[in-house]
């Protein structure tokens, strides 16, 4: 005979407006065991949770249903109450009557019987609930960041700066990812490579950081606390431990290929550091365009180099490492032009994206920061910028707004103006969502002081007539059919996840939402917590956003890394599966259904086993097998059956 | 192969021209356009008002016929059009049919003869050409050398659009045009205008919309050096050479571009006839 109390929450009028809770109070009473039942309106609340302690106490309870929302929303609150009062937390059980009854059904007799036969189930569940102990694993305290723009170079410093190793994976030979690309930053127009450089610095000499450049994750296993993974360091045929970074390598380099980081605006050496601030500045071979390896010919930087750093033997290597954590920072890319054909792109050379632009005014770029257009060199005298290419636009392009392009369209606008004293900026705009702080001030800003003209309407087509780009566009608010000849187009390109997040999110066991980006595990209390826990999120990876939100999201990744690296060891939920090896006959169906990689078959003993830190007590596999050999603590065979029986009465 | 043929009124009247080129060019590539044995009007325009069934019966009744010649031997169950209206209105009302049973249910309802199952596909001549034939086999086919003429495909509109109704090529930068003239050895040239309105029915009522609309197109084609334009609809021919003809009886300096059928191009690239309507080839 245990002692049983029930307690009924009301949440305001969620659940108390659909079913009688007094009626639920005068029912559970009666159930076998139940010594105890009362009910309140808000039991999550301090007095709703002192009425639970004190009952314990007083009524000398030894098991606890709580009827409220959601497991997922309080069984942690209750289950940390009940132990506050000296109850095995796992004796404590939430029949959720919110979400499954109240929420679902219209008030009366009908939901407040279901309402009951939920508190019952959960009832006979606790009285056969044993005292767990929770599992307890061993922990890695040591980071892996997948990516080194702003937001792995964030996290990583802040996880650094704890005193934990960090481990920062880059697939680009240098740091900094697109806002290494940038001119200057909105809304303040400090500039992106000044702002940035005390982090790359910061990050190249820290002690607690380990730098993996050209590197990629090729392959991860194990769970949190306790990954192992492997990263494929791509052959750079340059060994950047003797290289001094000296140039004279790229200048005698005989082949050119188009820069990647210029985006195509400006051309490359094949041996070559992508931009003259890069961190680490150390060069790299284009395989595909160096004659040597293609042909065995040429060779030249191999001769000049005065530390005999060039390696033509050099190979990818696969280095393997073992983390407690990892964060997926992995950040975003343009929507390819070409994939919205009215806007003439590939086929217009004078209509570029907003990355092209940024190399366009940085002073380090392709033109030494004057806006020149691609075509012919030439200052262009009229500039027309398209915002929501491919963004807000169901049809052809993606639902979402790319959140950005807004404020960075202004800031082009503006930047470009400033440098053109006689240049006329038009902007076409859908809605101009500037909610940021002092980013409604910089839109102002830019059309009453600038001058920059926006029209709120769509360009419908535009297309090289002579030295010109004509843009066909309407404004909806004077009702006007606008024509434009630019000599320069600007296109704010939908912003979509980086190439290769969909594998990597497979790899991690981390879900992406319709579009590919990665996905929180709760959108508002769970923002940077991957599904699989350990694993964390940052940045654009996981939508599209500026670089203040950027920053404060990495931080709160990196605090998520310190907090679990905050004990020696980490606790696992009991609630897992176990096996009666006497009636397993190590078929194997258990292994298969296990989604986790938490069952395997013993090889000497032809039994199956469990991994009870991997385990996340799904019961798939209970239902598997077939023998019944594969049980699960709390929610044994007879128990189950009680539960059942329990409704059907 | 046989094809149920729907030629369009405009075809035995104006572009009497389309209609007889169109026939003995394709029926000298295998392409045998079989005329329905009883069709009317479509409509020419696809109503737009939410409560225009009933015109869509006549259309729907076009197909009824198609249908009904396709379950013939050695008959495809592509019904061929020529005019871009009549392409237009009978894609669309197959579509209706295809997507809302509903509907066609009703429609079918004003029909005393046979209801319409769905069983046949809608294609325009230039389609037809590019399935059963192909571009790269039509070089092959070209007797007459076309390497130095610049022509200009003009698209119009109702050929395009809407887009997910006709699913003719991609309506921001189609290319079968370009493909079909570039088969026949010529140069197709690249113009802006090419699937711009040129006036449509307006020239009923007024004369300056449609000029300015057909200026804007002859223009834009002139300028990259267009000799010759060739359209795929009655209204459009019709448009682009009165506007044009009016245009140089004002101006004298304006020089006027010919326009033809493109099926009048097929007819003289395959060596079927000797010369092209309002155009002398330049003597190599």
């Amino acid at each position: 005979m245990k002692r049983i109390g029930v307690f009924i929450c009301g949440c305001g009028k969620n659940i108390a407006g659909t079913v009688d809770i007094d009626w639920l109070v005068e029912k559970s009473q009666e159930k076998k065991e139940v010594v105890y039942a009362e009910n309140y309106q808000y039991l999550c609340s301090e007095p709703g949770q002192k009425i639970i302690y004190d009952a314990i106490l007083d009524k000398e309870l030894e098991g606890v249903v709580i009827a409220a929302c959601s497991p997922n929303m309080h069984q942690e609150t209750f289950r940390g109450l009940v132990n506050t009062a000296g109850m095995n937390p796992y004796q404590c059980e939430i029949a959720n009557i919110r979400e499954q009854c109240s929420w679902v059904h219209p008030a009366g007799e009908l939901a407040t019987g279901k309402a009951l036969d939920i508190i019952s189930s959960q009832v006979a569940k606790v009285r056969r609930d044993k005292d767990l102990q929770e599992i307890k694993a061993s922990l890695t305290k040591k980071a892996l960041v997948i990516g080194a723009g702003i937001s792995g170079i964030q996290t990583a410093l802040e996880i650094a700066e704890s005193g934990h190793e960090v481990i920062l994976l880059e697939r680009n030979s240098y740091l900094g990812g697109h806002m290494a690309q940038l001119s200057e930053t909105f809304p303040t127009l400090d500039c992106s490579q000044c702002i940035m450089t005390p982090k790359t610095a910061e990050i190249s000499r820290h002690p607690k950081i380990r730098l993996l450049m050209n590197s990629e994750l090729e392959e991860i296993s194990g769970y949190v606390g306790n990954f192992t993974v492997k990263v494929k360091e791509k052959a750079t045929y340059v060994d950047w431990d003797k290289c001094t970074g000296c140039g004279d390598c790229q200048e005698k380099c005989p082949t050119e290929v188009k820069s990647d980081f210029e985006r195509g605006l400006a051309k490359e050496k094949a041996i070559s550091v992508p931009f003259p601030q890069a961190v680490p500045n150390k060069p790299t071979i284009k395989a595909a365009a160096c004659r040597y390896l293609q042909e065995e010919k040429c060779g030249v930087c191999q001769q000049i180099c005065p530390t005999e750093a060039i390696d033509f033997q050099d190979q990818d290597e696969i280095i393997e490492l073992e983390v407690g954590a990892v964060v997926a920072a992995t950040g975003y890319d343009l929507l390819g032009q070409d994939k919205l054909s009215e806007y003439g792109y590939g086929e217009v050379p004078d209509v570029i994206d907003g990355l092209q632009f940024e190399r366009l005014l940085s002073a380090s770029g392709p033109t030494g920061g004057e806006v020149r257009r691609p075509s012919d060199g030439k200052v262009p005298e009229e500039v027309v910028f398209i915002q929501c290419v491919g963004s807000r636009d169901e049809e052809k392009g993606y639902p979402y707004c790319s959140r950005i392009c807004c404020m960075y369209t202004a800031k082009h606008a503006k930047l470009y103006q400033h440098q053109v004293e006689d240049g006329q900026a038009y902007v076409f705009y859908m809605d101009i969502r500037a909610g940021g702080k002092g980013y409604e001030e910089f839109i102002q800003e830019g059309i009453q002081q600038e001058g920059t003209r926006y029209f709120r309407g769509r360009v419908s087509r535009l297309f090289r007539e002579r030295e010109q780009v004509k843009v066909l566009g309407v404004d909806t608010l004077s009702d006007e059919q606008i024509e434009i000849d630019a000599d320069l187009v600007v296109l704010a390109c939908a912003i979509v996840p980086n190439s290769g997040v969909k594998e990597l999110a497979q790899k991690l066991k981390i879900g992406t939402d319709e579009h590919g980006f990665l996905n929180e595990a709760h959108p508002k209390l769970k923002p940077v917590e991957s599904l699989t826990r350990g694993i964390y999120l940052a940045g654009a990876a996981q939508a599209p956003k500026d670089i203040p939100d950027t920053v404060s999201q990495a931080g709160f990744a990196a605090s998520k890394v310190k907090s679990l690296f905050s004990g020696d060891e980490l606790a696992h939920s009991p609630t897992v599966v176990y096996v009666e090896e006497d009636l397993c006959t190590g078929c194997g169906q258990c292994v298969e259904a296990c989604v986790y990689e938490a069952r395997e078959i013993s090889s000497r003993q032809k039994v199956a086993k469990v991994q009870e830190v991997l385990c996340e007590g799904c019961g798939a596999c209970v239902a598997a097998c077939p023998n019944g050999a594969t049980r699960q603590h709390n929610l044994e065979p007879g128990q189950f059956m009680d539960m059942i029986d329990e409704v059907l009465e | 192969m046989q094809y149920p043929y729907y030629p369009g009124c405009s075809l035995f009247e104006k572009a009497a021209a389309f209609n007889e080129s169109a026939l003995e060019a394709y029926n000298s590539l295998g392409i045998e356009l079989k005329e329905l044995p009883e069709w009317q009007c479509c409509g020419a325009v696809y109503p737009l008002s939410s409560d225009g069934l009933f015109p869509l019966a006549a259309p729907l009744r076009n197909l009824v016929q198609a249908e009904r010649m396709s379950k013939e031997d050695e008959v495809s169950n592509k019904m061929v059009t020529a005019c871009s209206a009549c392409f237009n209105v009978h894609k669309r009302v197959n579509y209706l049919a295809d997507n809302d049973q509903e509907t066609l249910d009703r429609i079918n309802s004003y029909n005393r003869e046979d209801e319409y199952h769905q069983g046949v596909e809608v294609v325009h001549l230039l389609e037809v050409l590019q399935q059963e034939v192909g571009f790269a086999k039509l070089s092959e086919l070209v007797k007459v050398d076309l390497s130095d003429l610049k022509v200009a495909p003009y698209y119009g509109c109702l050929l395009l659009r809407p887009r997910e109704e006709l699913e003719f090529d991609d309506p921001e930068n189609p290319k079968i045009f370009e493909d079909f003239l570039a088969g026949l050895g010529s140069k197709p040239v690249d113009f802006p205008h090419r699937a711009e309105c040129c006036g449509a029915y307006a020239t009923l009522q007024l004369e300056t919309p449609p000029e300015i609309a057909t200026r804007a197109v002859v223009d834009s084609a002139s300028e990259r050096g267009a000799e010759l334009i060739v359209a795929s609809c009655p209204l459009c021919h019709f448009n682009l050479q009165e506007s044009q003809q009016r245009i140089s009886q004002r101006e004298p300096g304006f020089s006027e571009i010919p326009v033809i059928y493109f099926t009048e191009l097929l007819q003289f690239a395959l060596g079927l006839s000797s010369k092209l309507p309002g155009f002398d080839m330049p003597v190599k």
